[in-house]
């Protein structure tokens, strides 16, 4: 090649390239598009060479300008044909009549019309617009074409080809030639009803938000208010359920509870409050681990636990005594209660127990008790002494009857006025009384003898300690001293005699010794007690007073039923004391005292066989 | 009305009731027993002035009425029955009732036959006296009733201690008539003497005031 001229920018064909053409003589010049070399446009010629001109190269510069122009316009609207085809939004043109030029692909999704249905029509000629919104349509565009804008934007609902309605957001701007007369007017369009659907559906979202919101804090208010109170009443409730707690750690009642479980091994212990271990010797961990079975031992009422067992199942309140057994397997009398707890729906969850150690009472009671029937007997023997005169006045009329009969009947046979019928009558009769007399006398034995004789060990010393007991009243009555002489225990067999019978010897000697002082002046009463070891392994006791003594045939008639000194009395105390010490294999004798005045009884009774 | 001596018994226990009256027939008496007060003071009931004749056994201890009532009945009655009150031993409280009420003699049981006796005997002695003397009373009322209004001024008169002549100028009479009259009243009264006269008329004012 000769002449390669290249005319613009440096860029410069590839001379090999050129060299392949077989061409004689080339101008070229780079196109540029969009400021990149696009390609070549030259001018060639096949023959020789040529010498290229000024004309030749405006020439070349003015059709690869053109040239290059061409190019960017297609790609321009290649690049916008594209933009267009694919953008989101659906794309429309009109013309200056407002008849669609353009219908984008997108569009045609968005209205279901194809661009050959509506390509030159214009906007109202079909049903595009909904007609409510037709009137601010028609506002829009004729705005657009006047020339009072240059663009705008419009939400109104549209109809589908299927005759849906739908809404959509319209950007419309206007070109303009030189004259202001409209050449085109594009929209931009996007279908928002669904956009709109959220939004109507976020608005009134928005307000049900906001009404549940106030509702909310109406509440929140509200039950900040109850929980306060609920706090308030909890601390209440805390400090109530404290002060119940230290008043129930107080008590001397034992308090267990446990669960439901009343099947065993259970029910387990839940809880015990401290008079629980102080009763029972187990601790509050200990306990948690046991149920109440475990006081119960081998001397607990089983019929007393049968009946509790009942009650547990049948939902009832137990009450009960019966004997319990301490953690060091000591006996101990309780009673308790037993009462269910049950929930909000009235089922059973836990057993409440509620136990008093009843042991001390139990022992006094029994001991009071046997006090009782104690003092009944002494009571029973000293009132004898009432009985006895009233039974003495009853003694007296079978003797007085029979006195009668016996006298009259003499009588009858001294004056010869007896018939031998007439005596048998009145020997019958005395008969008659006489065994009424015994009947009387039987009586009264029976009322001593009643208790019957219960024996045992007894030291002497605590008899007449208990005498002294007894006699509390008598000696404040008479206004006697009482001064003991009593050797110590070690010194004095016991003797095995009934304690109460003894007892009521030494009653009947004290107080006849207090009745023959009354006439003494007060620092002259004095009743001695004396128990010495006697002779032969026996004990004696000595009862003496120092009143006026005993004359030798009142010691003869001493103890004679019937016999007293006393104007009330009835002559049956020392009888009967006789007989009770003479029962138990002793003696009891008076005799004078051997210094001063007054009466000493001296009885002696056997000690116990060893 | 008893004309014979009759001890009457008052005992509520059967046995002591039948053999007192055993006992005090065989001594001779004449016996009526009774179980309590009451039946005892309806039979003897007495028209006044009629003492009765005997006396009364009875036990301190009776039933129904009380031994009080039955010597304020007896009292009311003018049953003038000595009452010999039987005790219990040792009884005192009882037997000073039964004195101060009212009895002459009290007996403690047990007692023996001869003891009861006794004091029976000796009710009757005090129950023959009272009788005597009520007779006597009671003729010498007699006598007094046939006197004439006048012989009884002048009886009272002379047992006061008055003259004849004292009388007479009191009465305003002669001392003769008086002397009459006086004659009158001695026979009337059998009175052998004046003292004997004044013994009569102290009996009349005695029976008067009771």
């Amino acid at each position: 090649m000769s002449e390669i001229a290249a005319l613009g920018s440096d860029a410069t064909l590839d001379q090999a390239f050129l060299d392949s053409l077989s061409i004689g003589a080339l101008l070229y010049q780079p196109v540029l598009v969009g400021g990149q070399i696009y390609g070549y446009l030259g001018f060639n010629q096949f023959s020789s060479g040529r010498v290229w001109g000024d004309r030749e190269y405006s020439a070349l510069t003015a059709s690869s300008d053109l040239f290059a122009l061409a190019l960017e316009r297609q790609q321009t609207y290649g690049r916008l044909g594209f933009h267009v085809s694919n953008a989101p939004l659906g794309v429309l043109e009109w013309d200056g009549n407002l008849r669609i030029t353009r219908w984008s692909p997108k569009a045609e999704v968005i209205f279901g019309w194809t661009a050959a249905e509506v390509i030159g029509r214009n906007w109202s000629d079909w049903q595009l617009v909904h007609e409510d919104d037709a009137e601010a349509v028609a506002d829009i565009t004729d705005r657009l074409v006047a020339g009072d804008d240059l663009s705008n934007v419009l939400t109104n609902r549209n109809y589908t080809k299927s005759g849906d309605v739908i809404t959509c957001e319209w950007f419309n701007s206007v070109l303009r030639d030189r004259e202001g007369k409209v050449v085109s007017i594009l929209s931009f369009v996007q279908d928002v009803t669904q956009i709109q659907r959220y939004q109507e559906s976020l608005t009134s979202s928005r307000g049900e938000l906001e009404q549940r919101n106030a509702h909310l804090e109406e509440r929140v208010v509200q039950r900040t208010a109850e929980l306060e109170a609920v706090t308030e009443d909890s601390d209440e409730t805390a400090e109530r359920l404290r002060l119940i707690q230290s008043a129930v750690d107080q008590i001397d009642e034992s308090v267990t509870i446990t669960d439901n479980q009343i099947e065993a091994p259970g029910p387990h212990i839940v809880y015990v409050n401290p008079a629980f271990t102080a009763m029972t010797g187990y601790s509050s961990e200990e306990a948690l681990a046991l149920t109440p079975r475990v006081l119960q031992g081998p001397r607990t009422d089983r019929a007393v636990i049968a009946r509790l067992r009942r009650c547990l199942t049948q939902g009832r309140h137990f009450f009960g005594q019966a004997i319990n057994y301490r953690k060091d397997g000591s006996e101990y009398f309780v009673e308790w209660h037993v009462n269910p707890v049950r929930d909000a729906n009235g089922k059973i969850t836990h057993w409440v127990a509620i136990q008093r150690d009843i042991t001390k009472r139990k022992l006094a009671d029994d001991l009071a008790r046997v006090h009782r029937e104690e003092l009944a007997h002494v009571t029973r023997l000293s009132a004898m002494g009432e009985m006895a005169s009233g039974i003495a006045h009853e003694i007296n009329q079978p003797l007085a009857a029979i006195n009668n009969y016996a006298s009259g009947a003499l009588r009858h046979i001294d004056r010869d006025q007896a018939t031998v019928d007439d005596l048998a009558e009145a020997i019958r009769q005395v008969a008659d009384q006489s065994d009424r007399a015994g009947q009387i006398i039987r009586r009264l034995r029976a009322f001593v003898t009643k208790r019957g004789t219960r024996r045992a060990t007894h030291h002497i010393n605590e008899l007449i300690h208990e005498t002294i007991a007894l006699l509390e009243t008598d000696i404040f009555k008479h206004r006697t001293q009482v001064e003991l002489d009593l050797a110590p225990n070690d010194q004095l067999s016991p003797v095995h005699v009934d304690g109460i019978q003894i007892e009521q010897v030494l009653v009947n000697l004290a107080r006849n010794a207090f009745e023959a002082m009354d006439d003494n002046p007060p620092h002259e009463r004095k009743l001695k007690l004396s128990a010495r070891p006697g002779t032969a392994n026996n004990i004696e006791i000595t009862v003496s007073d120092q009143g006026p003594g005993l004359t030798p045939s009142q010691r003869d008639y001493l103890f004679d039923p019937f016999f007293t000194t006393k104007d009330e009395g009835m002559g049956m105390g020392l009888t009967i004391s006789q007989s009770i010490v003479q029962d138990h294999g002793g003696r009891l004798r008076a005799a004078p005292n051997p210094e001063g005045p007054g009466t000493s009884f001296h009885l002696t009774l056997p000690a116990a066989n060893p | 009305m008893f004309t014979a001596n009759t001890v009457f018994v008052v005992d509520d226990d059967p046995a002591v009731r039948d053999s007192l009256k055993y006992l005090i027939e065989s001594a001779g008496h004449r016996v009526e027993a009774f179980e309590n007060a009451r039946s005892m003071i309806d039979r003897v009931r007495v028209p006044a002035g009629r003492p009765v004749s005997g006396c009364l056994v009875a036990d301190v201890r009776l039933p129904g009425m009380s031994g009080l009532d039955m010597f304020d009945r007896l009292q009311e009655m003018d049953a003038q029955l000595p009452t010999v009150v039987i005790t219990g031993h040792g009884d005192v409280t009882a037997a000073v009732r039964a004195m101060k009420a009212g009895a002459v003699d009290f007996i403690e049981k047990p007692f023996t036959d001869q003891a009861l006796l006794d004091r029976i005997n000796t009710a009757l002695e005090i129950n023959s006296v009272n009788r005597t003397a009520a007779e006597e009373v009671a003729k010498v009322e007699k006598r007094h009733d046939m006197l004439t209004p006048r012989e009884r001024q002048v009886m009272a008169a002379v047992v006061d201690g008055r003259l004849n002549k004292q009388i007479a100028a009191d009465l305003g009479l002669s001392h003769k008539t008086i002397e009459v009259h006086r004659a009158h009243v001695m026979e009337k009264m059998a009175a052998r003497s004046l003292a004997e006269l004044v013994r009569m008329a102290v009996l009349l004012e005695q029976k008067c005031a009771a």
